[in-house]
């Protein structure tokens, strides 16, 4: 897909990706005004550089999660994730998806961001491993914990 | 990695809910900002280098002034130069003193008004 860049190939890909970044954004920064900005930024200095990368989906992500970081640390704020809804919730279905983003809250942080970019950003382990710069191995254990969890979890709130 | 159908159903009950879309990407490019930057650079080169050539030519007006003072003074310093002072020492040897003493206040400082060494010296 490495090529010159267009305007309307940068808004595809914001259409594209942008719901899964978003979700990650807000989980990595506990808010989603600020990953909204995050990601602004980061599509704009696509269009600045004028070409796209080759793998769109790990760059942006990987892009996202540079700059959360920095904005992380420049702001030294702990990421809370509380009031910051960042699902949609099919009608009969608010309850759950509510239920969802506070598990979600609840999940270690290394652990929530590979949920994030497997059930969301819809990577592969190794897209993963690509973009948190871990083994893939690592990337497949902090998933399986973070299922446990969720499953454990979730049965408790339906308790 | 192959998951156990347990994780596949929690996967699929998860992905039931999609994420939320941002807004609207902003329309700004940052080219466009980047080339209004260049130009007001540009810009402010131009004024710049305008302002540099303007003090320079205030400059040289003000050291024209000074060069047709000393071309002014010239005939005081052609009086004298060794030919004159020759001719005068030759001519009138007696008055060379007296135009001396009447040329030189034109040319040298007044050493009489100030408070320097100069003046110390005078008085000595």
């Amino acid at each position: 897909m490495a090529g010159k860049l267009t305007y309307q190939d940068v808004q595809d890909l914001y259409r594209q990706h942008g719901p899964a970044l978003l979700a990650y954004g807000t989980n990595m920064l506990g808010d989603r005004a600020a990953a909204e900005d995050v990601l602004h930024q980061v599509f704009l200095k696509l269009l600045a550089t004028d070409r796209l990368p080759a793998e769109p989906r790990p760059y942006l992500f990987k892009a996202v999660r540079n700059r959360a970081l920095n904005a992380m640390r420049s702001s030294a704020r702990l990421s809370s994730l509380e009031g910051h809804e960042w699902l949609v919730k099919p009608q009969g279905m608010v309850e759950a998806g509510l239920e969802i983003e506070r598990i979600m809250r609840d999940l270690p942080e290394e652990q929530r961001e590979v949920v994030v970019l497997r059930i969301w950003g819809e990577m592969t382990m190794a897209e993963v491993a690509v973009v948190l710069d871990i083994p893939e191995n690592t990337v497949a254990s902090r998933y399986r914990y973070a299922l446990n969890r969720l499953r454990a979890l979730l049965k408790e709130e339906t308790k | 990695m192959k998951l156990d159908p347990e994780d596949e159903k929690l996967e699929s009950y998860l992905r039931q809910f999609c994420a939320q879309a941002p807004g609207p990407l902003p329309k700004e490019r940052k080219q466009e900002k980047v080339r209004i930057v260049a130009l007001a650079a540009i810009a402010a080169l131009i004024l710049l280098a305008t302002g540099i050539v303007a003090l320079r030519q205030a400059q040289n007006s003000s050291h024209r002034t000074v060069v047709t003072k000393s071309v002014e003074r010239e005939p005081a310093a052609a009086e004298i130069s060794m030919i004159r002072l020759s001719r005068y020492a030759q001519q009138d040897p007696e008055s060379l003193g007296a135009n001396l003493d009447r040329l030189s206040p034109r040319l040298l400082p007044d050493v009489r008004k100030g408070k320097g060494v100069l003046n110390h010296l005078a008085r000595e």
